[in-house]
């Protein structure tokens, strides 16, 4: 009856998730995936699933289901980035867009964004274990 | 920065393979192989996951090893649970643990549960919880002397079904009634949205809690009314009874609301007419009835009130068609689930659970003896 089986349950979502944003971001930054192939569809099905959950709350939305707590991820992201949070914003917007495009490259920056939304991701994971794992 | 995380690398891979030294083989209760297993299991795809990043980290610059760092962290923390949630537990492999683990696989055989059961330990120090990482149910170390709270158990596997249902065929049914009923959530707070534009005068605040109410259904509250459903479809009267006997002991407000905060837990009293829409939906009507009767004479009913938003939260409509909806999906997956079948069960958890609570009204001071010498009874048959 306690709030661990549910802060596990979102735990284990996000940890899934997670991993699979990072294994995606090792794909391309290998310099694969400018082809679009079985293989970096199924890499960018991995980012998209992180980012448009983010994207979606970044207006005002009832979002009925998202693999992660979109709430406290974009939270954390925008914490960090409060000074710059207008330009910010519409760079992952145009990220997402791109990953949505038939054919792409991604830079330097984007590599930073996407690390920057991961590291946002395992925050929250952070938090999660923390509540499942702590005394009271 | 790479030499670091070579060293931590290095060292968690020496944390793994020790933690699986710790657990001695042949385990005293096979009933906690399952567990062992799982934890290997755990444990080794993340040995293995360490080991392609030591090679991946071989690869990079000294400055881009922030992906790196983020699944050692990931690694840690998987392995630290299985160390906390799932190595503790068959560390301590006592007589008590044996016979949860057997009341359990007993339970699992009675109500026809299509998963591996669960595991259990009893080093809880809160009340009853499920841990979906490593499968396990944690209980208060006092629980296998007594009768009246194990109906909990009931709603931890409720848990556990959660936690597994999209990957299970045979539980395809329930999960396929869940999003139903998840869709029927948002559907009502959409209209009730729409409603509320509609209206004249400020609404602004209105519409933040409604949108904070939805967002508690989807991410917690429906999952804790799924699994009381399921303890009560289950198990029956008892589980109420459990429930009303938990409140009265650690009640702070049974309408418990915030406009703005988050709640993991739907209110106590919104839990109880639930089930108490679930007991007389699978034929418990008579049952139902005395056990709201014993609810509103309670202190916690006339000391306290809600507050106007309150009904906002839990509308009696959507309490019924998530009921309604449940219980086809139990059903069509084949669980133990009505009156019948409950009450038929003649020497099983299920009988003795609910009898329990039937004694203990009748005599609360004659209970505690009867009980000692039921559960001395239930060990021995276990044993068996």
């Amino acid at each position: 009856m306690g709030d661990l089986s549910i802060f596990a349950s979102r735990f284990s979502i996000n940890s899934k998730s997670l991993r699979e944003f990072d294994e995606a971001l090792r794909y391309f930054k290998d310099g694969k995936g400018v082809q679009r192939n079985l293989e970096s569809k199924m890499a960018i099905d991995r980012l998209l699933t992180v980012i448009d959950p983010i994207v979606k709350s970044l207006g005002v939305s009832i979002a009925e289901s998202a693999a992660i707590n979109e709430r406290s991820v974009v939270k954390i992201i925008r914490n960090r980035h409060s000074k710059e949070w207008p330009i910010y914003k519409d760079r992952i917007e145009k990220l997402h867009d791109k990953l949505n495009s038939d054919k792409f490259s991604l830079t330097k920056k984007d590599f930073t964004l996407l690390n920057d939304i991961a590291e946002a991701l395992d925050s929250e994971c952070a938090h999660l274990f923390r509540r499942i794992s702590e005394k009271k | 920065m790479k030499d670091y995380l070579r060293g931590i690398i290095y060292e968690q891979i020496n944390r793994g393979l020790s933690l699986k030294d710790i657990v001695n083989h042949p385990l005293k209760y096979t009933e906690l192989e399952s567990l062992a297993d799982r934890c290997s299991r755990i444990i080794d795809s993340n040995i293995q996951y360490l080991r392609y990043l030591q090679k991946e980290l071989e690869k990079r610059d000294e400055d881009d090893t922030r992906d790196i760092l983020r699944s050692v962290k990931g690694c840690i923390r998987e392995v630290d649970l299985v160390e906390y949630f799932g190595i503790s537990a068959l560390y301590v492999e006592t007589d008590d643990v044996g016979y949860l683990n057997k009341l359990v696989r007993k339970i699992h055989k009675e109500i026809n549960l299509p998963l591996i059961p669960p595991s259990v330990t009893c080093i809880s120090t809160k009340h009853y919880s499920f841990h979906a990482f490593t499968n396990v149910i944690f209980v208060p170390v006092g629980e296998t002397r007594f009768l009246l709270h194990l109906a909990d158990v009931f709603h931890e596997i409720g848990h556990e079904i959660l936690a597994n249902m999209e990957n299970e065929l045979s539980l395809r049914c329930v999960n396929q009634k869940y999003d139903l009923v998840l869709r029927r959530v948002t559907d009502y707070y959409r209209d009730f949205l729409i409603r509320l534009e509609r209206e004249t005068g400020p609404k602004r605040t209105r519409r933040i809690m409604i949108q904070n109410i939805h967002y508690q259904w989807k991410t917690y509250w429906l999952k804790e009314f799924f699994c009381d459903l399921f303890a009560i479809y289950t198990l029956g009267p008892a589980y109420a009874w459990a429930h009303l006997h938990l409140t009265i002991k650690k009640y702070e407000n049974i309408y418990e609301f915030s406009p703005i905060l988050p709640m993991t837990h739907p209110s106590d009293d919104s839990r109880m007419r639930l089930m108490i829409i679930g007991l007389e939906k699978i034929g418990f009507k008579a049952e139902a009835k005395k056990i709201l009767s014993k609810w509103n004479s309670m202190p916690f009913v006339a000391e306290n009130e809600p507050v106007i938003e309150y009904h906002d939260a839990y509308p009696i409509e959507l309490l019924d068609t998530l009921a309604q909806l449940l219980l086809n999906g139990i059903k069509e997956s084949k669980f133990v689930s009505s009156k019948k079948m409950i009450e038929n069960d003649s020497d099983g958890i299920k009988k003795l659970l609910n009898q329990c609570w039937e004694i203990f009204w009748k005599n609360p001071e004659e209970y505690i003896e009867w009980e000692a010498k039921s559960v001395r009874q239930l060990k021995s048959n276990l044993e068996k």
